[in-house]
C-alpha cells in the first residue's frame, strides 16, 4: 500500500473540493444570505489548507496498483462526504452531523434521498451546494480530479485503476489513449448536456437558479429538487424536458463520443442501448394502462408513467406523482427498475443494464452447458465475446450485492422496525442510488429524517457501496489490504 | 524459366514436383540440410542451405536472374520478408504463402503495396473447394470454368447406375441433357473416351456441362442428394475456420466444429458466433454419435492426421451421413481411398500447387497470345483440365474441330462464346475471344497453340 501516494491524492482532492465549494459561496453572496457565509468559509479554509499540506508530500514512488485504486476511491468518497457535510452542519440546517453526512453522501452518490422535510425553507446557497454534489458525484470526483493532475504525475503512472474503480459498469475502457484526455472528453460532454438542459428549463419558465438546481439533479441522476413537491407542480413541458434528459444521462457516455465523431451507426447499434430503450418503452406502456383510471386524461397517465419510469430506471429519483398510490403492479415494476438501473458508463446507478444482460446470458449458457457439456460458448455483448474474467466479476458483484442487501435490510429493521415494504425499499433505493422508496416513511412524498442514526449510517454505507459498485467499499474492510506486503 | 523456392515443407515439395515436370530450372533454399539433400536427390534441382531472406544466400541462388521467387516457409512474416528482399534484389515475380486469417483479408493491399505478384493460401483454397463440394453434394469433385458458367464434376459410377453398360454415343441419344464425358478413370488407367467407349460400374467419370444440365442429369440418374443444411467439421484449424466462415456467409447451414484443444475452441467461438463449438476428441465414435453425427447432412474431417480423417469418414459412413469430405495430405493414400469408396477427399497443397503452376505457365508465356486462365489436375494428377481465352492469332480459329489436327490424348471440351455454352462436336469451331476448356494428358500445355499437332 503506497500510503504517501494516497495522502497526495487526498491532498489533490481536498484542494479541488475546496475550490468547488466556492461556487455555492458565490450563490450565497448573490442572494445575500449572510448567515451562511461562515458555514462555507470554514470548510473551504480547512480543505485548501489540508490539501496544500498533503500535496507537499509528493512521493517519489507514485505507482498506483489495483489495490491502491480501490482504497483510494473508497476513502476519497468518504473523506469528501465528511467534509462536504460541514456547511449543512455549521449552518444549522441539519440538527446533527449524521444527518448532514447522510445528506452529503446522498448528494455525491447521486441518490437523492433527503432528511429535509421543508426544503423551500433552506437558504439558497446551501441548496445549491446540495445539488452541486449531485453534479460532481455523477461523473465521478476522481475522474474530475484526473483532469487537473499535473502532467508529470500522469506520465509516470496510469490512473486506469482509479478510473476503473469509479466509473460504473462491468468493463471500463478509455476512449482516447490518455486518461486525462478521456476524463476531459467525458466532462466536456457532461457539461454540454447540462447546459442544454439548463437552457431548455429556462425556456420552460424556470428561473436561472431553479434551472441549475434541476439540471444538476438530472445530470448526476441524483434527484434533489428545490421544491418540497419535487417536480409534481411543474408544467408538462418542464416534465417532458426532464424526462428526456433523465434518459439521455442514463446512456453510456462513450456513445455520445461516437456521435461526436459522427459514427452514428455504431452508436445506434449498441446492444445495451437497444435493450434499455425497449425496457423503458415496455414498462411505460404497461404502467400507463395500469394507472389509466387514476388520471383524467391518457396524456397525463402517459406523462406520469414516463416520468416515474425514467426517473427510477435512470436512478434519478425525481417525483412527479405520488406513486405510492398506484396499483401494486406498477409499484412492483418501480422496485424492479430500481435494481436494473441505467446503462454502464452513464451517471446512473443500479446494477446496470449490461451487467444484467451478462448475468442472464451467463445463466442461460450454464443451463445449456448441462445439456451439452462439451460445448464451448462465450458470452457476447455488443457483438464481441466478453472475457470470462468480466463474467466472473459480474457474478461476484451480484453475490456481494445480495449479501450486502440482506445484511442492510436486517440492520435497518433492527434499528427502526418500520414495516417490511419500507424497510426493504429504503435499502434497495439507497443501494441503487435512486432516492425515493415505497411506503409511507421513505416513499415518494416522505423523507428519511425520522430514521435512527444507526439506519442512516447503514444507508450511507449502502449508497457509497452502490455508487462505487460494491468492491471498493468492501475492500477497505479486507484485512490484507492494510498489511504491509 | 529460373525459379527459386524458399522453404521445403509439404507445399514446397508439391511445387517442386509439379514445376520440375514443366522443365523449369529450379533452385531450392531451406535451412534444414537434410530436407535440401532429400529434395536434390529426388528431383533434378539445385539446393542451397540457408535462410531465404538473407541477401548472400539469395545472391548465391542468383536471384537477379530469377523470373520467379516463391516463399513457402512455415512463417507468413518470413515469407513476406523473403519476397520483399528478393524483389528488391532483382527477382521479377514473387509469390508468398500467407495463411494467417488476419492477413487473408488484406491480400489486395499486400499485392499492390508490397510488390507481390501472388499470395497463396492453401487452407483458404481447400476451404473454397470443400464449400463447393457441399453446395453440390452428389459430385465427388467439382471444378469451375468460364467464370463459373461451366462445371466439371467427378462422380463414381456405382452398380445399378443407368449409365453403366452404355457407350458415350448411346448416352448422347438416350439422355436429353447436353453433357460431355471427358475423362474416365478405371482402376489405374485414365482414358479420354471416344464415342464407342462403354462405361462400367466402379468407373469414376468427369462430366463437363453447364450447372443446370448437370443438376438435371443427376435428377434423371437418381443420384441427387438433398441440400446440405447441417455440417459437422472435425478439426478446428485454419481450413475449418475458413470453411465455417464461408458456410456461415452462405447462410442456412448449421455448422458444428469439434476440436479437442480448448484454447482453439475458445478462439473459434470468438470468431464464429453462430457456430456450435464443441471441445472433444473427434475421433471417438461415442463422442461423434453423442454430438449427433447421424443427423448431420455432411461431415468434413480436417484433423492434421490422415489416418484419423479416414477413421472419421468410416464412422460417418456407418452413421449414414450423406456427404463426407476428408483432408488427405499424403498423395500415396489416394488409390487406397478410391477403394474405401470415400467420396470426396482434398489435398490442400495440391490445389495450391496447381494454382501456382497455372500462374507460372501464364507468366512464362506472357508473350503467347492465348493465355491460360484456369488449371485443374484431374484423377490423381494424370489429366489436366485448362481454360484458355482464344486469341485471333490462334491458327485453329474458324476451323471446324473435325478438321483441326489436335494432338493425341487431348480433347477440346467446350467453348463459352458471349455467355452461350457450345459443346465441342466435330462441326463446332473456335473463334477469337472464346473461353475454351481443354482436357489433356500431355504435360506442360501452357498455350492454346500447344494442343495442335
Amino acid at each position: 500500500m503506497n500510503y504517501r501516494m494516497l495522502a497526495y491524492f487526498f491532498g489533490q482532492i481536498l484542494r479541488i473540493g475546496g475550490l468547488l465549494m466556492c461556487i455555492p459561496l458565490i450563490v450565497a453572496l448573490i442572494y445575500g444570505e449572510s448567515q451562511t457565509y461562515l458555514s462555507f468559509i470554514i470548510p473551504i479554509a480547512v480543505q485548501l489548507l489540508g490539501g496544500c499540506l498533503l500535496v507537499r508530500l509528493l512521493p517519489k514512488n507514485s505507482n498506483i496498483y489495483a489495490q491502491e485504486g480501490f482504497v483510494c476511491v473508497a476513502l476519497t468518497w468518504i473523506l469528501l462526504s465528511a467534509v462536504g457535510a460541514l456547511p449543512f452542519f455549521i449552518s444549522g440546517c441539519m440538527p446533527n452531523y449524521m444527518d448532514a453526512f447522510f445528506e452529503t453522501v446522498s448528494g455525491f452518490t447521486t441518490t437523492g434521498a433527503t432528511v429535509l422535510a421543508d426544503i423551500e425553507a433552506m437558504p439558497k446557497g446551501i441548496l445549491f451546494w446540495r445539488s452541486l454534489t449531485h453534479w460532481i458525484g455523477g461523473m465521478g470526483i476522481l475522474v474530475f480530479a484526473m483532469m487537473f493532475l499535473p502532467k508529470t504525475q500522469t506520465k509516470k503512472t496510469s490512473m486506469m485503476h482509479v478510473m476503473r474503480a469509479e466509473v460504473p459498469g462491468p468493463s471500463v475502457g478509455k476512449i482516447v489513449p490518455k486518461v486525462g484526455d478521456t476524463a476531459r472528453i467525458l466532462y466536456a460532454m457532461y457539461i454540454v448536456l447540462t447546459v442544454a438542459e439548463v437552457l431548455l428549463l429556462l425556456l420552460g419558465g424556470m428561473n436561472l437558479y431553479e434551472a441549475f438546481i434541476h439540471a444538476f439533479g438530472t445530470a448526476g441522476t441524483g434527484g434533489f429538487s428545490c421544491f418540497n413537491s419535487s417536480i409534481a407542480e411543474q408544467s408538462p413541458f418542464l416534465q417532458y424536458v426532464i424526462i428526456l434528459f433523465m434518459l439521455l444521462f442514463s446512456v453510456n457516455f462513450n456513445l455520445y463520443y461516437l456521435v461526436f465523431l459522427k459514427k452514428w451507426k455504431e452508436a445506434l447499434k449498441s446492444e445495451e442501448l437497444k435493450v434499455f430503450l425497449i425496457l423503458v418503452a415496455v414498462v411505460v406502456a404497461v404502467i400507463t394502462l395500469n394507472i389509466r383510471s387514476q388520471y383524467d386524461t391518457i396524456e397525463h397517465a402517459f406523462r406520469a408513467a414516463a416520468f416515474q419510469t425514467s426517473s427510477i430506471i435512470s436512478t434519478t429519483g425525481f417525483v412527479s406523482e405520488n406513486f405510492d398510490l398506484w396499483p401494486a403492479m406498477s409499484r412492483i415494476l418501480m422496485v424492479v427498475l430500481m435494481f436494473v438501473g441505467a446503462c454502464a458508463g452513464s451517471t446512473g446507478g443500479g446494477m446496470k443494464v449490461s451487467r444484467i444482460m451478462i448475468l442472464i446470458k451467463d445463466a442461460v449458457r450454464d443451463l445449456g452447458q448441462l445439456a451439452h457439456p462439451r460445448r464451448v460458448k462465450s458470452i457476447r455483448l455488443e457483438g464481441k465475446a466478453v472475457d470470462e474474467q468480466t463474467v466472473n466479476n459480474a457474478s461476484t458483484y451480484l453475490q456481494f450485492y445480495v449479501i450486502l442487501l440482506v445484511l442492510a435490510v436486517i440492520l435497518v429493521a433492527a434499528f427502526d422496525g418500520m414495516d417490511m415494504v419500507s424497510t426493504f425499499t429504503s435499502v434497495v433505493t439507497c443501494l441503487n442510488n435512486v432516492g425515493p422508496g415505497i411506503g409511507e416513511v421513505v416513499g415518494a412524498v416522505g423523507n428519511y429524517s425520522t430514521l435512527s442514526i444507526g439506519s442512516k449510517a447503514v444507508l450511507s454505507f449502502c449508497m457509497l457501496a452502490g455508487r462505487l459498485e460494491v468492491f471498493p467499499m468492501l475492500i477497505i474492510f479486507f484485512p490484507s489490504t492494510w498489511k504491509r506486503a | 524459366m529460373n525459379i527459386i523456392i524458399a522453404g521445403i515443407g509439404k507445399l514446397g515439395d508439391a511445387l517442386v514436383e509439379y514445376l520440375v515436370q514443366e522443365n523449369h530450372d529450379i533452385t531450392i533454399i531451406d535451412t534444414n540440410p537434410v530436407t535440401v539433400d532429400a529434395v536434390v536427390n529426388k528431383y533434378d534441382v539445385f539446393g542451397i542451405v540457408g535462410n531465404g531472406a538473407s541477401l548472400p544466400i539469395l545472391q548465391e541462388a542468383e536471384v537477379q536472374n530469377a523470373e520467379l521467387y516463391i516463399a513457402v516457409t512455415d512463417s507468413d512474416e518470413l515469407n513476406l520478408v523473403c519476397c520483399m528482399v528478393a524483389k528488391k534484389a532483382g527477382a521479377q515475380h514473387t509469390i508468398a504463402r500467407v495463411r494467417n486469417p488476419e492477413y487473408a483479408k488484406q491480400g489486395a493491399f499486400m499485392r499492390s503495396e508490397l510488390g507481390l505478384s501472388m499470395l497463396v493460401n492453401p487452407e483458404y483454397d481447400a476451404a473454397h473447394e470443400i464449400s463447393r463440394l457441399l453446395q453440390f453434394p452428389a459430385a465427388a469433385k467439382i471444378e469451375k470454368f468460364a467464370r463459373g458458367r461451366v462445371d466439371m464434376v467427378e462422380i463414381a459410377l456405382t452398380e445399378g447406375n443407368p449409365l453403366c453398360g452404355l457407350s458415350l454415343k448411346q448416352i448422347g441419344t438416350r439422355f436429353a441433357e447436353q453433357i460431355l464425358i471427358c475423362a474416365v478413370s478405371r482402376k489405374d488407367d485414365v482414358f479420354i473416351p471416344k464415342g464407342d467407349f462403354v462405361l462400367r460400374a466402379d468407373d469414376r467419370i468427369s462430366i463437363v456441362a453447364s450447372h443446370s444440365n448437370i443438376a438435371s442429369l443427376f435428377r434423371t440418374l437418381g443420384i441427387t442428394k438433398k441440400k446440405i443444411r447441417s455440417v459437422m467439421i472435425i478439426g478446428g484449424g485454419k481450413i475449418g475456420y475458413y470453411l465455417a466462415t464461408r458456410l456461415q456467409k452462405a447462410g442456412g447451414i448449421k455448422v458444428k466444429i469439434i476440436d479437442n484443444n480448448r484454447d482453439t475452441c475458445y478462439e473459434l467461438d470468438k470468431l464464429l458466433p453462430k457456430c456450435d463449438i464443441v471441445c472433444a476428441d473427434g475421433t471417438d465414435s461415442d463422442v461423434l454419435e453423442e454430438e449427433g453425427i447421424g443427423e448431420c447432412d455432411a461431415v468434413v474431417a480436417l484433423t492434421g492426421i490422415d489416418e484419423e480423417n479416414i477413421i472419421i469418414s468410416l464412422i460417418a459412413e456407418l452413421n449414414k451421413v450423406d456427404k463426407v469430405v476428408i483432408k488427405v495430405n499424403r498423395s500415396s493414400l489416394n488409390r487406397l481411398l478410391h477403394k474405401l469408396q470415400s467420396e470426396s477427399f482434398i489435398a490442400p497443397r495440391y490445389i495450391t500447387a496447381a494454382n501456382v503452376v497455372r500462374y507460372v505457365r501464364a507468366v512464362s508465356h506472357s508473350s503467347g497470345m492465348s493465355k491460360i486462365h484456369a488449371l485443374h489436375k484431374l484423377v490423381g494428377d494424370q489429366l489436366e483440365a485448362m481454360e484458355f481465352i482464344a486469341s485471333s492469332d490462334f491458327p485453329g480459329c474458324g476451323v471446324k474441330l473435325k478438321n483441326l489436327n489436335v494432338r493425341k490424348n487431348t480433347l477440346v471440351a467446350c467453348m463459352l462464346r458471349n455467355d452461350t455454352l457450345i459443346y465441342a462436336n466435330g462441326d463446332a469451331e473456335i473463334l477469337p475471344d472464346d473461353r475454351v476448356v481443354v482436357i489433356t494428358a500431355n504435360e506442360a500445355v501452357s498455350d492454346l497453340r500447344d494442343i495442335l499437332e
